[in-house]
């Protein structure tokens, strides 16, 4: 019969790194998302709790970036004043979006970024501030990977004996942002998300970070998008463009929410739409 | 491995798994108030504060909750006291099935911890975790506000009110009016007032103001107290010593042979004490459907077979002695199949070549199996071709509407045992705890007499417990074991091998003359039922009932088809395929009032049905024969009033209101639909009551009603208090067990309050004049005149007697008699309900997304016995229905897997996105009813999905003729427009 799985509770990470590199059992961290796996289900023979390594801050660093633990909480997200300030409020609204109370109070931001099945918002609008995950490779080592290379392939980044310590972000207190989604009802998983996160300077876009989720395989950052966004005043016609170039890079996966079809036409609906709000949002 | 927690307050040790759920752990520790209702955090029935904050259990291992502080429903009251919040929830109707109530009154615990003041969005946001499939969040949500303030101090408003008046409630002397023959109206003179009864002899002691003291009142449920208090109350709240776990292995496939089966290695591993397959129980045919006996054709299921029809049918099950073990086992079970292709589509099932999916030679009753056609229904009345000749307009559509699934919180489980005696103890979660142990003896081999049905609480059923789905596999393991079995569905075998709303396409072609008088009707109907037939029969002949009832017309004809198709069955689900045909009706109403220009108000108004119509077409349809039906009470205009009204309905005019200058790319509509449903099923349907008095003038009562969280033991009681001159306290109910009560055909037909509150009535009139013979012995004076109220029984004279008095004189004194009563109820009428429903919706015309702020219903239940849970019933109810509009419907591959499996994809509203829902009640007198009530539970599923689409045409003239409206399905619409 199957083996009883093994949990473990380290309280400093040279313990929970001789946990999580040892190569006879499959060993990982516990991490929930806001689209938990049922327990039964969990692909692992051991599971390490980190709770006790102080993984749950958000905080502005030294370094003016905005740093968020990878055992900070949705609801921690949710509720931070810090991260309210970050670009009009876009990653409160995100987290809220991305679950409800219960599973917000128990989803990790670790959690929300290793699973490609979770609803998009979080890492979504995390991409447009140009986070980066940092992962504690060993005890005294860490290695970082932009969050819009995590999100392709969100499963397989981390390596065995590898535990994602934080996702952070540069401090963009006076950029203006949208987050705008199509779905069934309300707080449903988005068939299709958009943010845009400009920083408008004299009417000039100084920086933009725009994401798409539901268009592409993975949510990705629209790179040409914001290239053409940088430098321009934001006109009718500039966002007309933004939003076919995210209909041209447009390769959907259709299932029972959007099909293929759907999803590339909402592709610039709604990527024309959140650069328009964030643009209002700005005045 | 050991655990340390504060548990409730207390410092406490507990062994646990270390890769269990906390759930299992804390149920297992006796924590029974912490619910299973799925496996994915989603539904939240698991919740529990963990350091003050509410989180999901069964997410999270065991061993996570060390060194924390957990917090459940059981440390939050004691013996006889209740906490404030707990209280909140059972005096504002917020406990319907009560299976999520305990994480409900957490959720608000945490969030009035923190917050004193919370907004009613605070509230929806701190409910949004549990979802809630009875109440449509609103007396949840008042709830919240009440709590709130009742801790922080302030006078919270009484919640009382209500009554009939004595002379409706007694007016026809007092004695039973219920169950005699045709009203003398029907008879001769059709436009009678029956909602005044005029020529009704009062009995002698109401005065005209007085009002009745427990009927009409919204009395706190029966249940509320321990349900709020997390009671073990469900079928899975107890310990048996030895009970093995079951667990079902189910065919991958969607259609296929078993060549074998090896179940050798599941057999050896250690903890299997059995594993079952086809080879090893006796091959008995039945139809798995909760119906009365001899149950409607086909009989097409066996309990094990040797070939698959859907993907999640029974292939074989294991009992062991751990749930783990069981698991491992069930992949340890080798099948050879021969896999068949697949019809997934009704409309392709018939035709030739479509493979054969019954193609076993004993099934019984397929009208014609070689083409997957599991029932054929025709119903005519008139000549319906040459009335359509005669017509101006004739118009014809289709309409479709999904796959809905009934998805109640708490899964199916049953627990079987032998008692001491050697019978067969069957605790389950049914609705139809009678028709169960009836179909369940020839499958086991055991007769009727040695086998007890015991339904406890049940959390939720609407329909997909009227069904005999797995009380079959657990008693074959207890046979073969010889221990108690436990089976339970997980959350993905709901969705895989559970049941579901048949999928309809309906076509409707009506015939209308150019001043807006409908003349002809015809409807036809392709139903697909999925791998077995079950219900198909009676529910494709209800969609006909009510597709055809709600107008008159001077011709009606009705053609079903039902077929088989490589997907989980189809079943019972509240509405019963009245849903299906009133989406198409009422869409094809509004096109032609559009068409012909008349407003869709005051189209549906004129052709509406009346107090002293007749109903034609259900001489033609019906499961319990051919019998006239009447309309014998009828509020819909006053429906139409009292809604329309409440959603304004004039502002559809207003073109200010219909644009947003805020968001230009959002339109805004009305829409509204005539809703008519049945009570109970005529000729057929019938309950019994028994009733005994206590030393102190309390009453025992015995029912086979089936509570299924509506709250039909508090209506029943209310009956019986009401009829008993007591209180609602002085009831005690007890209900839905096959060795303890009477016979009830179960929960099911909107039936409960008017069947078998009708027997409770009887009974309890029995009882009344019993009691009254004894008080006037003991007053020394005659019955004529007397009465009971306020626990006394008075004379004519005005001198009084207590009931207490009576009971113990006839207990004790004189001439020893054990007052009781015992009763059933049968009725030929089904006296329709009406109802009206306004919905508003936005419209986003770039995305196609919609959105509904407000759901308006208005319904005339006759009298509501208790306004509390008839208005808690068409609040949730309006919001399973808008599930179907918007967001549900199981679809499937090309292989015939189901792609919704969970909650989150299979989408149900949470309390932060639910609309805003009103409930309006307008009350009728329904003469064949008890106090004047027919249903309430069924007719808030009718109107919604046709409401949704006609306010979708009236915001952006885009027709939506299937449901449920995603947003591509609209984008589409507004790219064809």
């Amino acid at each position: 019969m199957s083996k009883t799985k093994e949990f473990h509770r380290p309280d400093n990470w040279s313990k929970a790194h001789q946990l999580l590199k040892r190569s006879d059992i499959n060993t990982v961290p516990l991490t929930v998302g806001p689209r938990p796996i049922a327990l039964t289900n969990l692909n692992a023979d051991a599971f390490v709790d980190l709770e006790k390594l102080q993984l749950n801050y958000i905080k502005l660093g030294e370094d003016g970036n905005v740093h968020i633990g990878a055992m900070a909480t949705l609801q921690d997200i949710y509720q931070s004043e810090l991260i309210k300030s970050q670009a009009g409020g876009v990653l409160t609204e995100a987290a809220y979006f991305s679950a409800t109370l219960g599973l917000r109070n128990l989803a990790s931001v670790a959690g929300t970024i290793t699973d490609p099945e979770n609803p998009p918002d979080v890492p979504l609008v995390l991409m447009a501030l140009d986070a980066i995950v940092s992962v504690q490779k060993d005890e005294n080592q860490t290695r970082q990977v932009a969050l819009q290379e995590w999100m392709k392939d969100c499963t397989k980044v981390l390596l065995p004996g590898e535990a994602i310590l934080e996702v952070s972000f540069p401090a963009q207190p006076t950029a203006s942002g949208a987050l705008v989604r199509v779905n069934r009802t309300p707080r449903d998983k988005a068939i299709l998300a958009a943010v845009a996160v400009l920083l408008i300077e004299n009417g000039i876009c100084s920086k933009a970070g725009v994401a798409l989720a539901g268009a592409n395989p993975s949510p990705a950052r629209l790179l040409e998008v914001e290239a053409l966004l940088t430098g321009k005043s934001p006109t009718t016609e500039l966002l007309e463009q933004s939003a076919q170039l995210a209909e041209n890079q447009a390769r959907p996966i259709g299932d029972f929410r959007g099909s293929v079809e759907y999803r590339t036409a909402m592709a610039s609906v709604l990527t024309q739409r959140a650069l328009q709000q964030a643009f209002k949002a700005q005045k | 491995m050991n655990i340390h927690l504060k548990l409730n307050g207390k410092d406490t040790d507990l062994v646990v798994i270390q890769d269990e759920s906390l759930l299992t752990a804390l149920r297992r520790a006796g924590i029974w108030s912490v619910k299973h209702g799925c496996e994915t955090g989603e539904c939240g029935a698991c919740s529990v504060l963990m350091d003050g904050k509410l989180v999901p259990t069964c997410v999270m291992l065991a061993p996570q909750a060390d060194g924390h502080e957990i917090e459940t429903v059981e440390g939050m009251s004691e013996i006889n006291t209740i906490h404030p919040i707990q209280k909140a929830f059972t005096e504002m109707g917020a406990v319907q099935c009560g299976y999520c109530t305990p994480a409900m009154v957490l959720a608000t615990k945490a969030l009035i911890n923190k917050e004193m003041y919370p907004t009613l969005e605070d509230a929806r946001d701190a409910l949004s975790s549990t979802i809630c499939r009875c109440t449509g969040y609103v007396k949840p949500v008042e709830a919240i506000m009440r709590a709130a303030a009742m801790l922080r101090g302030e006078e919270v408003p009484p919640i009382d009110g209500g009554g009939i008046p004595m002379e409706i409630a007694f007016g026809l002397t007092g004695e039973s009016d219920l169950g005699r023959d045709l009203p003398d109206f029907l008879k001769g003179d059709s436009g009678s007032d029956l909602k005044t009864k005029k020529d009704v002899k009062f009995a002698p002691w109401v005065t005209p103001e007085s009002q009745t003291d427990v009927v009409g009142h919204p009395e706190i449920k029966v249940d509320a107290v321990k349900l709020a208090k997390g009671k073990p109350a469900f079928t899975d709240d107890i310990n048996l010593p030895g009970m093995l776990y079951a667990e079902m292995l189910t065919s991958p496939h969607g259609h296929a042979r078993i060549r074998n089966i090896d179940t050798s290695k599941a057999k050896a591993l250690q903890g299997v004490h059995a594993v079952l397959t086809y080879k090893d129980i006796p091959r008995v045919i039945y139809a798995s459907g909760g119906q009365s006996w001899p149950n409607p054709k086909p009989w097409d299921q066996v309990s094990l077979d040797n070939k698959v029809r859907f993907v999640g049918d029974r292939v074989a099950v294991v009992a062991a002695e751990t749930p783990e073990i069981a698991r491992a086992a069930v992949k340890l079970i080798d099948v050879d199949y021969e896999v068949l292709p697949v019809v997934l589509d009704p409309r392709e099932a018939g035709k030739p070549g479509a493979p054969v999916i019954h193609d076993e030679p004993d099934a019984v009753g397929i009208p014609d199996a070689s083409r997957n056609l599991v029932n054929v229904v025709d119903a005519v009345w008139n000549d319906v071709d040459k009335v359509f000749a005669e017509c101006d307009r004739v118009f014809e559509n289709t309409y479709y509407t999904p796959k809905q699934q009934q998805a109640h919180i708490e899964p199916h489980i049953t627990i079987t045992y032998w008692d001491e005696d050697e019978r067969l103890v069957v605790r389950t979660s049914t609705q139809v705890p009678f028709h169960a142990r009836r179909m369940l003896a020839p499958l086991i081999g055991l007769p009727v007499k040695r086998i007890r049905v015991i339904k406890p609480r049940i959390g939720g059923g609407f329909g997909g417990k009227q069904e005999m789905l797995i009380e079959d596999l657990a008693a074959h393991l207890t046979l073969a074991t010889n221990r108690p079995v436990r089976l339970e569905y997980t959350r993905e075998q709901e969705f895989t091998s559970s049941r579901s709303r048949h999928p309809m396409y309906v076509t409707f072609k009506v015939g209308v003359m150019n001043d807006g008088t409908i003349r002809a009707l015809d409807m036809s109907v392709i139903s697909d039922t999925g791998a077995y037939g079950s219900h198909s029969l009676t529910v494709a002949s209800v969609s006909g009932l009510r597709g055809l009832s709600t107008y008159k017309a001077d011709a009606l004809r009705f053609h079903a088809d039902i077929y088989y198709t490589n997907k989980a069955p189809a079943g019972a689900f509240r509405g019963y395929g009245a849903p299906q045909g009133m989406f198409g009706l009422e869409v094809i109403i509004d096109e032609i009032a559009h068409s012909l220009g008349f407003d869709p108000l005051e189209f549906r108004r004129k052709n509406a049905v009346n107090v002293g119509d007749h109903i034609p077409i259900s001489t033609a349809l019906g499961e319990g024969g051919t019998i006239e039906q009447y309309v014998l009470s009828c509020g819909l205009q006053e429906c139409f009033d009292e809604a329309a009204k409440s959603i304004q309905w004039e502002r559809r005019n207003d073109p200010k209101w219909r644009v947003d200058p805020e968001r230009p790319h959002i339109r805004r509509g009305l829409g509204v639909a005539t809703c008519m449903h049945g009570t109970a099923i005529p000729g057929l349907d019938m309950g019994g009551a028994s009733i005994k008095m206590n030393d102190d003038g309390s009453f025992n009562v015995q029912v086979g009603a089936t509570d299924l969280g509506t709250g039909s033991d508090t209506v029943i009681a209310q009956i019986i208090a009401e009829t008993l001159g007591c209180r609602l306290e002085d009831i005690i109910i007890y209900s839905s067990d096959t060795d303890m009560t009477p016979f009830d055909v179960g929960a099911y037909a909107s039936s409960t309050t008017f069947i078998s509150g009708g027997s409770a009535k009887k009974a309890a009139e029995i009882v009344r004049k019993q009691i009254i013979e004894r008080a006037a012995k003991i007053l020394k004076t005659t019955t004529e005149g007397m009465y009971l109220r306020n626990r006394q029984a008075y004379a004519a004279d005005g001198r009084s007697v207590s009931l207490e008095a009576v009971a113990l004189n006839s207990l004790h004194t004189v001439d020893q008699q054990q007052i009781m009563g015992t009763a059933s109820f049968m009725s030929n009428y089904a006296p329709p309900p009406f109802g009206a429903q306004f919905v508003e919706v936005e419209v986003d015309t770039e995305t196609g997304m919609v959105r509904v702020p407000r759901m308006v219903m208005a319904v005339d239940c006759g009298t509501a016995i208790n306004p509390m849970t008839a208005s808690g019933q068409i609040e949730g109810g309006q919001l399973q229905a808008l599930g179907m509009a918007i967001s549900e419907g199981m679809e499937y591959d090309t292989e015939g897997n189901v792609l919704q499996k969970r909650f989150g994809d299979y989408r149900i509203y949470e309390a932060d996105e639910a609309p805003d829902i009103t409930a309006i009640l307008v009350p009728t007198y329904e003469p064949s009813g008890p106090y004047g009530a027919k249903a309430v539970a069924e007719i808030p599923m009718d109107g919604v999905g046709p409401a949704v689409s006609n306010a979708i045409f009236d915001a952006i003239g885009v027709r939506l003729r299937e449901l449920p409206v995603l947003p591509e399905k609209v984008w589409k619409g507004i790219q064809e427009k």
